[in-house]
């Protein structure tokens, strides 16, 4: 089975509304995204509040974006699991959604986004937290397969007015 | 046995920071604190995985406004599907849930080899009003109804086959002569 994106590019929006689900994903991909995700959020809180610190959580909210636009299986992690790392592992026993760690990479993002615009507002303290909360959750996925991004996203559509 | 296993984390990255004066290093901090993060993130992912697995009673349920209400029932109406005759598993499921499919095939196999057991695929976001009603706050949540449609238990997260013919078992104890798990 090929993962190519065949994700309808407007469903960031409209994941609400199931229309016909996407192919398939290894879901072994997200988690490997989210070890590399972990490991460079863990070396910004190593690099505190400098400008390094900020450029590095940059990168990983670039990461992110295009996670989010592109989906996971998009980001530079996940070509780099399908170059590399899917070639050595057994094939995967089921296949999963893509929607919901793309969704999760939009929660991703709003975190970090928020973390370095306030930062860029004279809150220099931001980046690590930032980095701090989206380690977290990107610690949990990678290593017990957790989405926690995914976890919101049915209390977002609780807190949304009843349509 | 988790919340040990923290203390001695932490007892760990206490050290550390004690050592931080010689060191003479944030960085040895940071990556004490980073340590201390992770093993916190573990320990309540540990201790939340493992409770919400289970299926739990109705009526231990912690959050308000469940217990016995009139509304903890389901009617045939409500899902407009018949209600099984030993019991219904209903699930909520959503676009962005990683585990609702590996949760919907355990349930639709137990169903085929679990006579009068039905189950209930509810689209989250189709069904806000269930979702406020019986206090769902993250998918796979499935509640497992009696024959009279009354909410017996519940349970969130991954389901193993095993756990779910537990929860059935618990419902009606007396049919369960085929079970052994």
């Amino acid at each position: 089975m090929s993962d190519s994106p065949s994700a309808p590019t407007a469903s960031a929006r409209s994941a609400g509304t199931p229309k016909p689900p996407p192919a398939g994903i290894d879901p072994r991909g997200p988690r490997f995204g989210a070890g590399v995700t972990a490991v460079l959020l863990a070396v910004t809180l190593l690099l505190g509040t400098g400008p390094a610190a900020a450029a590095l959580l940059t990168v990983v909210a670039l990461l992110f974006v295009l996670g989010v636009t592109r989906g996971v299986q998009g980001t530079l992690q996940g070509l780099a699991f399908r170059a590399w790392v899917r070639p050595r592992l057994a094939p995967p026993a089921e296949l999963e959604d893509p929607r919901p760690p793309r969704f999760a990479q939009m929660v991703g993002l709003l975190v970090v986004g928020a973390g370095l615009l306030a930062a860029g507002l004279g809150v220099p303290a931001a980046v690590p937290i930032a980095a701090a909360v989206a380690l977290v959750a990107a610690f949990l996925n990678a290593a017990f397969g957790l989405c926690l991004g995914c976890e919101l996203y049915l209390l977002q559509r609780r807190w949304t007015p009843q349509h | 046995m988790a919340v040990h296993q923290e203390q001695h984390l932490s007892a760990v990255a206490g050290t550390l920071t004690s050592l931080v004066p010689a060191a003479g290093s944030g960085l040895v901090v940071r990556a004490a604190l980073i340590v201390v993060l992770l093993a916190a993130a573990s320990g309540a992912w540990w201790a939340t995985a493992g409770r919400a697995a289970r299926f739990r009673p109705l009526r231990h349920h912690p959050l308000p406004g469940l217990q016995r209400a009139p509304g903890a029932r389901l009617t045939s109406e409500d899902l407009s599907q018949k209600l099984g005759a030993r019991g219904t598993f209903v699930q909520f499921s959503s676009a962005t849930c990683a585990t609702c499919p590996q949760v919907r095939r355990v349930l639709k196999a137990l169903t085929a080899t679990e006579p009068g057991v039905v189950q209930v695929d509810i689209q989250s976001e189709d069904r806000m009003d269930l979702v406020r009603r019986f206090s769902v706050y993250r998918t796979p949540t499935v509640l497992l109804l009696d024959p009279h449609g009354a909410v017996h238990s519940r349970t969130s997260g991954p389901l193993t086959p095993a756990r779910a013919l537990a929860a059935l078992a618990q419902l009606s104890p007396e049919t369960t002569r085929s079970i052994d798990v």
